[in-house]
This record gives C-alpha cells, structure tokens and sequence, in this order.
C-alpha cells in the first residue's frame, strides 16, 4: 500500500514509521509536513496514495480545510482519508464525517497502544479493495 | 383845434348832465326795490349813516324783536359790547369802499337773547355822490355758529379720546394707512410718518391674511359694516403683535368704503391667558402615553412655541454620566423642513443660560441677553430669554427654554406657566428618559452577552487547542521512553525500569487532567441533547466501565427513574461520584449506596459510601475546579464537572460527610422538560 502521512511533528512521524517497520509491513510512506505539501504531491498524478493519513492540527492549512479541498477534488475524493488525532471533541468528529472521512483514529497516551492501534487500522485496510 | 376842444367841454358836461340822470334814476330804482325787500325771507334793513334804522322788513322784525313803528331802533347800539370794534372796523370799511362783506356780529335782541348775525351791506349814495343810507341783508347764523362751536368742541374732545385711547387706532383709505393714533404706533413701534407709508397687509401677519379675507370682501361690498376679528401685526422688529381688531367701514353715499377705521386691541394677556390653559391641555393631552423621550419633548416645544408666540423654544435633557445638557427637541426657526435640528448643540452644566439654570434649579428671565455674560449665542443672537428648569425628586433632569429677538418679551405670567409645564411633564419626562437609559442598558448587555458568548467560543476553541498542543508532546515523550526501554533494555537495570514507570505515571497523570479540562469546557457547549434518559441503564453503564475493587459493592436501593436530559452528561454526573465513592473507600467492606426522593417538581438522588468522610470546611471547595482534597489519584475536576453539569439543568449539589465514617452527595434534578 502507498500511504500519505500529512503530519507536522517529528516525533509522530518517527512513531509511524517505527511502528510499520516494527510490524513488519511492507507499506511504502509519503510524508507530508502539512497540507499544502500534500496537495502538491497529490498533484503528481501517477503518484497517488491508496489511503491518507493525517492529523487535524496542522499549520498553513489545517486537516478540516484539507479534507474539504481533497473531497471536492474528483480524483482525489475516492482515496479513503483516516484521521489520526488526539482530539476526541465530538463537533470535530461530526464535521470530519460530514466532509466525508474514511476513519477516525485517536492516538492512544502508550505507545505500546498506538503499535497496537495502527496495527489494526493497517489490516484493515490492507484487506481492503481500493480504486486504483 | 380849439373848436373841437369847446365840442368836447360841451359834450363832457351833456355827458355828465346824462350820468346825473341815470343816477338819479338808479337810486329811483334801488327805493323801488326795497318794496321787494319786503317780502324776502332774509332780514333787510336800510340805516342812515349814525345807524338809525330808517326801514326793516318783516324778518328784520322778527330777528331783532323791535319794530320802528313803534318805536326808535339803533343798529350800532344793537352791537355786542365785546364785538363793538370789530363792528367800527366794518363800519369803516362800508364807508371806505361802499360795501363791507361777511361781518359776524353779536347782537342783543330785544327780548335779551344774543344771537349770532351775518352782514351783506352797501352804502347808498345820492346824485352828488354823498352818502345817503346804507342798506343790509342780515343772517341770522346764531345756530351755525353755535354748529360750529360744538363740532370743534367734539373734535377736540375726539382728539383727546383718540390719542388717549388704550384702543390702537388706525385710519385706512383703499388699504393705505392715513391715520394712527399714538397707542398703535407704541404697539407696533413705528411713528406716525412710517405706517402713513404702509399698507394695512404689509403690517399684518400673512397667516392671518387668508383667515378672515372673505369676510374682507364682504366688507368691501357692503354686506357688512364691521368685523371683529383676532389678528396679528408685524412689528417694526419682525415680531407679532397680537391683538382683537374691529373694522367699521365709513362709505359715502353712494355705498363706496370711503375710509376704513380700524380698532387694534392689545388682547396679549387675555391671549395669554386662554393659550396657556389651552396649551396646559394640549401639552398633558398630546404627551399622554407617550414613552418616547424625543416624541413628549417634541410636543413640549410645538406648544410651548405657540404659546409664547416665539420663534424658537428648545428642550434640554440632562445627561448625568457626562455632565452635559442635550438638545433633544426644537421648534421653530431651529428646525429645517424635515424636522430635525439644524445646529444641535449640547451644553456642559453649568455653562451659559441653560447650563446655569440647569445647576442653580431656578428659573429666570433674561430681558436683555446682551446684559448677561453667560448667554451664548446658538444661531442667531437673540435679546431675551426664558429658562425654566424642570425638576423631578429634587434633581434637575431638563431645561425649557425659550428665546425671543425683542428685549424684554418675556414676562411673570410665562414664567409661572413654563414652571406648570415643567411640574407637568417633570415625571413623564422622568420615566422617560430612565426607558431610555434602561433601553440603552439592555442594548449594552445585549452587546456583553454577544461578547461573552464569542468569548466563551473562543475560550472552548482555546481549551481545545491548547489540549491538543498539550496532549500531542505527552504521547511523544511516552514514544521516547517506550524506545529507550525497547532500545536500550540490556543497559537499563531495575531501578531505571522504576524510574520509567515513573514518568509514564506522571504523563498519565497529565493526560487525564488534561481531559478532565476537556470535559469541563465541553459541558457548556450548544449541541446537548434533551431526551428521556433511564438511569438505571446510565448506572449499569457505569458498572461496567469504571474498575470496581472487590471488596467494594455499589447497590441501587430502588428503581431509578427516567430523566430529561443529555445521557452523556448525566451519566457523567453518576460516574464522577461513583468514582470518587469508589476511590475513597478505606473500610474492608466498601458499600456504595445509591438512592432518590421525590416531590412534584424535582428528584433529589443521593449516592452515599462509607470511606474516609471530608471535613465540612471541605463541603464548598471541592467542587471548585482543580480542588482535591486528598492526596489519593484525583484530578480535581470530577465534582466541579459535576456541578457544572447539575447548575446547568437549574439544579443544586451538596455534601454531608462525617470524617472515617462515610460520605453522601446529593443532587437534584428537576423533572420537567428541561
């Protein structure tokens, strides 16, 4: 699978991939700092991600003005975006489902969880069919 | 030569010897006449020359009272005593010239009786040419002259009326003034000579014009000998001068207005007086009701302005915050067509006319502005003033004022009614303007509530943020840690291992207060639902999410009832004081009981536990945010999101507690639809 990870922080980052490495997966990573990065790399048509990670918090432009750009591209509406935040607040949850996300993934305290977490958003996906 | 010279003698003296003869004969002629005399209606007399009367007529009798008959009659002697020299120099006169012409005399009759004559009389010469007799018509004129006495006598006394007359009077021919009386110039202020060059419409107030024309015409046809009605003049000065005129028409015979003579009555205080019980009606009539503060001191100053017959009358409102006296309403020449003011002015207390009387609470008049340093001129200046305070619980809250362009215009009688206005209007204008203040209140709290609200908005976007900034380094730290363990794990001994525990303890720590603040600001947020809610369910929820230690037993001693509300919220309610039971349970047997009343209006649930109890100086500050009060895992927030969330369905939260022997919590929930 080719992943976009639009994420700011380092350490994140670091997780994410440790993590996929750790588990053994062969996924191929993209990152993004934030998202106008991101829609300048899904700019590049034959380089279009499977699934897209991101976080809500971001710089420049923020993860709901993202999701709301990438859903009212045709092309890039139908890669499925996962959010992965640590914001539980419901309008946020709401809104993002409104514009259409694929998932919603909280980053657990433990990293030990997080491994878990990702492990299992990975096999979902993974056994996924997507529009390629 | 000499010849026609003796011809012409000869011719001269044949003419003479002629003349004689047509003298003679004229003379003949004239005694022929004095027959005729006698049967004329007029008096007729012949006197020799010392004035013995030779011949009278009938009339002559009848005028003197003496016949010659009968007896002897002297003219001269006749004569008044006091007319005697002016009788000698007609006498002198007849003889002079031969006649003498209009000789008024007195004379006595003889029954004593003075009587006015008129003498016509000429001598009678003979044919020498020599004084004869003189001859006579007499007039009796006693009672004409007597006319004429009276008339003049009249005309004085008319004079006397005229000029005296509180009446103003004026004399009018074909519109055009030809005659004035002193009281009419002092109404209006011109002299005699400046309203002989005016017309009657040029010195009336135009609106008055167009009131009464009709009954003009009706005047000038002849349908109508007099007109009383109440008009205006204009003033030298430009101002208006009321008063009641009656014109009369004088014609000549044939109908035709010849003059007209108007009377001008000063009704200025009778005016007055009507206008201001009129305008106390029309000011307590037109204000009734009313609650806008601009709406009554419009009013105010519309009647006001008719009353003092001024052209400009302004209402002034106190402003106390600033100090300042507001123009709120004008009238007359301050108003442009749209009714607005033109030049609003405010005035600081205490400053100028208006100002001072708005600090001193007294009314006063100002006869001559230009007198008084404190006047200021708004417009245009203005040479007298009125300013009436009005007052209401002994505090000035406006000012009447009124300013006129002639000195001295205003007197006690206006002052007396302003003040009756002022009292009038004092409570309304009162009640008025604390509309007005309560309006501008509301609006300013109107405006807080938006602030506070986007504040409140921003503050949640704010918990939110700073959250998530907060949160997001606690996971990575806890990454960090996890590596170095996983990375490092041979180097790491036993009491590195503690130590990590440790931090990851700490960072929970972090986490859950961190959420706890979440929670907090999350409670107050729009999007709650309002639906039945079955508490038993919510408290089973609980058991199953909350660790409940073994030895610790939560029993529910009757069936809970269903509530409105949002379940979220109410189930945090339940957990944060089941948890905190839960917690504090420090016997071997903890036993957690939870329990309801009821009255028509709410349920009062309690939740009681048998642990370590709180200090009743404790019951207040433990539901302050961040206040725990022992030293055993607890974020502090729990019972203050408990609180929040019960004020916020309009109930109320206590605690009893006994120090090692237990703790109960109520709360109370109303039932209706929340």
């Amino acid at each position: 699978m080719k992943i976009l990870l639009i994420e700011d922080d380092a350490i994140e980052i670091m997780k994410f991939q440790r993590t996929i490495s750790s588990l053994g997966l062969k996924h191929e990573i993209i990152e993004a700092r934030n998202g106008e990065e991101a829609l300048k790399l899904l700019g590049v048509k034959n380089k279009l991600p499977d699934i897209i990670l991101l976080d809500l918090n971001m710089p420049k432009i923020n993860g709901i003005e993202f999701l709301t750009i990438l859903k009212n591209n045709e092309v890039l509406s139908v890669i499925p975006a996962i959010v992965l935040s640590t914001s539980r607040n419901n309008r946020d949850i709401l809104e993002c489902y409104k514009i259409g996300i694929a998932g919603y993934v909280l980053k657990p305290l433990k990293y030990e969880d997080y491994v878990l977490r990702i492990e299992k958003v990975m096999l979902y996906w993974g056994e996924n069919e997507l529009y390629k | 030569m000499e010849k026609s010279f003796a011809e012409l003698k000869e011719l001269n003296s044949e003419l003479k010897a002629l003349n004689s003869n047509l003298e003679n004969l004229l003379i003949e002629k004239e005694i022929q006449l004095l027959g005729l005399y006698e049967d004329i209606s007029d008096a007729y007399m012949v006197i020799d020359l010392n004035g013995n009367v030779l011949k009278m007529n009938s009339a002559a009798k009848a005028l003197f009272g003496y016949s010659i008959e009968n007896e002897k009659l002297n003219l001269i002697e006749l004569i008044h005593k006091d007319d005697f020299d002016l009788g000698l120099y007609y006498y002198m006169e007849l003889v002079d010239k031969g006649f003498c012409k209009n000789f008024k005399t007195r004379v006595n009759t003889k029954n004593g009786d003075l009587k006015w004559i008129h003498i016509n009389g000429s001598i009678i010469y003979n044919k020498r040419g020599e004084p004869l007799v003189a001859q006579g018509i007499i007039r009796d004129i006693t009672e004409t002259i007597l006319n004429i006495e009276l008339i003049e006598e009249q005309k004085t006394q008319l004079g006397i009326i005229v000029n005296n007359s509180n009446l103003g009077i004026l004399l009018i021919q074909s519109g055009q003034i030809i005659r004035t009386n002193y009281t009419i110039q002092c109404f209006l202020g011109y002299t005699e000579e400046e309203l002989c060059r005016l017309t009657l419409r040029e010195i009336s107030h135009e609106e008055d014009l167009d009131c009464y024309q009709d009954q003009l015409k009706e005047l000038e046809l002849g349908q109508l000998d007099n007109l009383v009605v109440e008009k205006g003049y204009k003033k030298k000065n430009g101002s208006i001068f009321w008063a009641k005129t009656n014109v009369n028409a004088a014609r000549n015979l044939l109908g035709e207005i010849k003059y007209e003579v108007i009377l001008v009555e000063d009704i200025a205080l009778q005016r007055e007086k009507t206008l201001m019980i009129d305008m106390i009606n029309d000011v307590a009539k037109s204000i009734l009701g009313k609650m806008d503060l601009h709406e009554i001191a419009w009013e105010i100053t519309r009647s006001i302005t008719k009353y003092l017959g001024s052209d400009d009358s302004v209402i002034y409102i106190v402003n106390k915050e600033t100090e300042i006296l507001e123009q709120i309403a004008a009238y007359g020449e301050k108003l442009n067509g749209d009714e607005n003011i033109i030049n609003r002015i405010n005035i600081p207390l205490g400053t100028g006319i208006v100002g001072a009387i708005a600090k001193s609470g007294i009314a006063e008049i100002i006869n001559d502005t230009s007198k008084d340093k404190r006047y200021l001129v708004d417009n245009i200046r203005r040479s007298s003033e009125i300013s009436v305070p009005i007052i209401t619980d002994g505090e000035v809250i406006g000012v009447i004022d009124s300013e006129h362009i002639d000195k001295n215009f205003y007197n006690k009688e206006h002052l007396r009614t302003l003040e009756n206005i002022a009292r009038l209007v004092a409570m309304q204008l009162k009640n008025a303007i604390n509309l007005r203040e309560r309006e501008r209140a509301e609006q300013t709290s109107k405006e807080l509530l938006v602030e506070l609200e986007k504040r409140n908005k921003e503050l949640n976007d704010y918990a939110h943020i700073v959250s998530h900034d907060l949160k997001s380094p606690l996971r990575s730290i806890l990454a960090l840690t996890s590596w170095i363990k996983q990375d490092h794990a041979q180097v790491i001994d036993e009491n590195g291992i503690e130590n990590f525990k440790h931090i990851e303890d700490k960072i929970e720590k972090m986490d859950n207060l961190i959420d706890g603040i979440l929670n907090y600001s999350n409670i107050g947020e729009k999007h709650i639902s309002n639906e039945s809610v079955d508490l038993s369910a919510i408290i089973d929820k609980i058991k199953s999410i909350i660790y409940i230690p073994p030895h610790v037993e939560i029993v529910v001693k009757k069936k809970l009832p269903f509530v409105y509300g949002d379940p979220t919220r109410l189930q945090q309610v339940f957990q944060n004081i089941i948890t905190n039971a839960v917690n504090y349970v420090d016997k071997p047997f903890g036993l957690v009981e939870v329990d309801f009343t009821e009255n028509d209006e709410y349920y009062e649930f309690s939740i009681s536990d048998n642990g370590i109890g709180i200090s009743n100086k404790y019951y207040k500050k433990i539901f302050e945010i961040f206040q725990s009060v022992s030293d055993v895992e607890s974020t502090g927030i729990g019972l203050s999101i408990v609180k929040k969330i019960v004020d916020l369905y309009n109930g109320k939260v206590w605690v009893e507690s006994e120090v090692n022997v237990g703790t109960t919590f109520f709360f109370t929930l109303k039932k209706s639809n929340i």
